[in-house]
């Protein structure tokens, strides 16, 4: 009877045990980060921001000095990055974007983006907050803009 | 003074709930009615009025006001309960087929007592009671197919034209049957009328 | 109530007559008998009192049947009108905890220790693996050899934005601009970076 009435203890020593097991940094290899990734084509082209929310990203393109007209989410798209294999996106002007997990350090994860034959790595440390835009190439009349946000699960 | 019916499905068709409430609340019982004498099951008959109102509420886009409402409701009810009677009869319910070409001997029957016994006289009342009655009791020992027929002609008042589309009979099976009902529910009649005469003893009023 | 034989060939026109549907020669053929005939004419006179008989008939039934709730049938059937969210998810809860009652009970103990455990380190941590960091940063960038472009790095502070530019590079490229392969931008700043236009790209 004892023995019966022991293992929800035991459970609950499992369960609280887990979370600090997690707490530590867990092996890079073991990681899978989730990662939104929008694919934006920019160009001087008519005058369409779509969609409407990209109106912020063209007002920071403009006040860093990029002035485009047009701004055309193209694709988005939540992935998770590992550090075994590159999760592999391709763009519209052909070219392949490669995101892998390049390291993992006190929950900060580095990932590193890759375009082969344009950009040989990017290494940006995800946060909550917070955008990266890296430009991809030429696209139509325009330009290709990757844009990585943290993902909200 | 009451909405008219037409008011009615207009306020149904933006929504109005109530206005199809009234409309269900004037009709039940005529539709009831309908399903009763064709179907001759009281449960059955409030399953198929439900169901009418239903296909009613369901497909009233589809009433184009050319009719009166009420003609519609009752087109929809009788197919419900056509339906019914032709699941019933492939259940193997009610077989039995009434051969159209047998002769009805009316010369049997005593023509003329239904008419003379129920008059004008609304003093009558008590007699016009056990007629129906008795009428109700003759419709249950007709075949299906006339009973049908019958309803949809006297309570309906569908043209033979009409019956023959909505039964899928030629318009001289129309004629022909709807002879034979009423040849039999007044022959049915007359002889319970003879039975009893004496005992009521109102038909030499 | 006696009746000739020439009568029989009137009989069946005697439906259709009472119904209008007898087309006029017939019905004049027959009004003539009728008058002459006073069986025929006391067996339209039964067929007409059918008629009366059989809806008077239908009509009593129906007083006789309860129509309580009627109405409410059917207009229940013609609303699938779904309860108040809150009502439907208390309705399914209750199915749910009626039927596996041991294992909701496991359930909620189960996440109430999770709760209590995982909060904390949620709280601390505030998002999905890999985001301890407060904001995406960019610690490094190095383009191809063979794009012959060289990276801009441009900081929006106030946005909390990184705009890794690429600007084609001008002319032959320069064998000692290492620089331009590599780029480890610890904290990099657009401050220094050239501002290229758009349009111009």
């Amino acid at each position: 009877m004892q023995r019966m009435r022991a293992w929800p203890w035991v459970a609950c020593l499992m369960l609280l045990a887990a979370p600090a097991v997690w707490a530590q940094d867990a092996a890079t290899a073991e990681a899978k980060v989730p990662l939104r990734v929008d694919v934006v084509s920019v160009s001087n082209d008519g005058d369409v921001v779509e969609p409407r929310r990209l109106s912020r990203m063209k007002a920071t393109f403009a006040k860093q000095g990029l002035d485009f007209s047009s701004f055309r989410r193209l694709s988005s798209e939540r992935v998770e990055v590992t550090a075994q294999a590159p999760t592999q996106l391709k763009l519209p002007n052909g070219k392949q974007v490669s995101l892998r997990l390049d390291r993992m350090e006190k929950g900060t994860a580095r990932v590193k983006v890759a375009i082969p034959g344009l950009l040989d790595e990017t290494l940006v440390t995800l946060g909550r907050k917070g955008v990266v835009y890296q430009a991809a190439g030429d696209h139509g009349g325009g330009k290709l803009v990757l844009v990585l946000r943290p993902s909200r699960r | 003074m009451a909405t008219d019916d037409l008011t009615l499905v207009k306020r149904v068709r933006t929504g109005d709930q109530r206005a199809f409430r009234t409309l269900v609340e004037r009709y039940q019982r005529k539709v009831y009615a309908v399903a009763l004498g064709m179907l001759k099951d009281r449960e059955e008959a409030m399953d198929v009025s439900q169901e009418a109102f239903v296909k009613v509420h369901k497909y009233l886009d589809h009433f184009k006001g050319d009719s009166s409402f009420y003609t519609w409701l009752y087109r929809i009810t009788t197919n419900i309960c056509i339906d019914v009677l032709r699941k019933r009869k492939s259940a193997g319910g009610h077989a039995a087929e009434f051969d159209e070409t047998i002769q009805v001997n009316l010369s049997e029957a005593s023509a003329g007592t239904l008419g003379s016994r129920l008059g004008t006289n609304p003093q009558k009342s008590a007699l016009r009671r056990e007629l129906v009655e008795k009428i109700q009791a003759a419709l249950e020992q007709v075949p299906e197919k006339h009973r049908t027929i019958l309803l949809l002609r006297e309570v309906e008042g569908m043209s033979y034209e009409e019956l023959a589309r909505t039964l899928e009979i030629p318009k001289g099976t129309v004629m022909s049957r709807l002879f034979h009902a009423r040849a039999k529910v007044q022959k049915i009649l007359s002889e319970y009328l003879e039975l009893d005469e004496s005992k009521v003893g109102i038909g030499s009023e | 109530m006696a009746h000739n034989p020439a009568c029989e060939r009137f009989w069946p026109e005697l439906s259709p007559y009472i119904d209008g549907e007898l087309d006029p020669s017939s019905r004049v053929q027959l009004e003539r008998h009728l008058s002459a005939c006073s069986h025929c004419s006391a067996l339209v006179d039964d067929f007409r009192a059918e008629g009366g008989l059989i809806r008077l008939g239908l009509d009593m039934a129906a007083d006789e049947a309860d129509f309580t709730g009627f109405a409410q049938n059917v207009l229940a059937r013609v609303t699938p009108e779904r309860p108040p969210f809150f009502e439907r998810l208390r309705i399914s809860f209750d199915e749910f905890f009626t039927h596996h009652r041991s294992m909701v009970l496991t359930s909620v103990a189960t996440a109430a220790a999770v709760l209590l455990v995982g909060l904390p380190i949620f709280l601390l941590q505030g998002a999905p693996q890999g985001y301890a960091g407060e904001t995406m940063e960019l610690q490094a960038v190095r383009v191809a050899e063979e794009a012959h472009v060289q990276p801009v790095v441009l900081e929006a502070e106030a946005e909390e934005a990184t705009i890794i530019w690429l600007v084609d590079q001008e002319g032959p490229r320069r064998h000692d601009d290492e620089d331009f392969q590599h780029h480890v931008l610890p904290g990099a700043s657009g401050r220094d970076a050239p501002r290229p236009k758009g349009g111009e790209l």
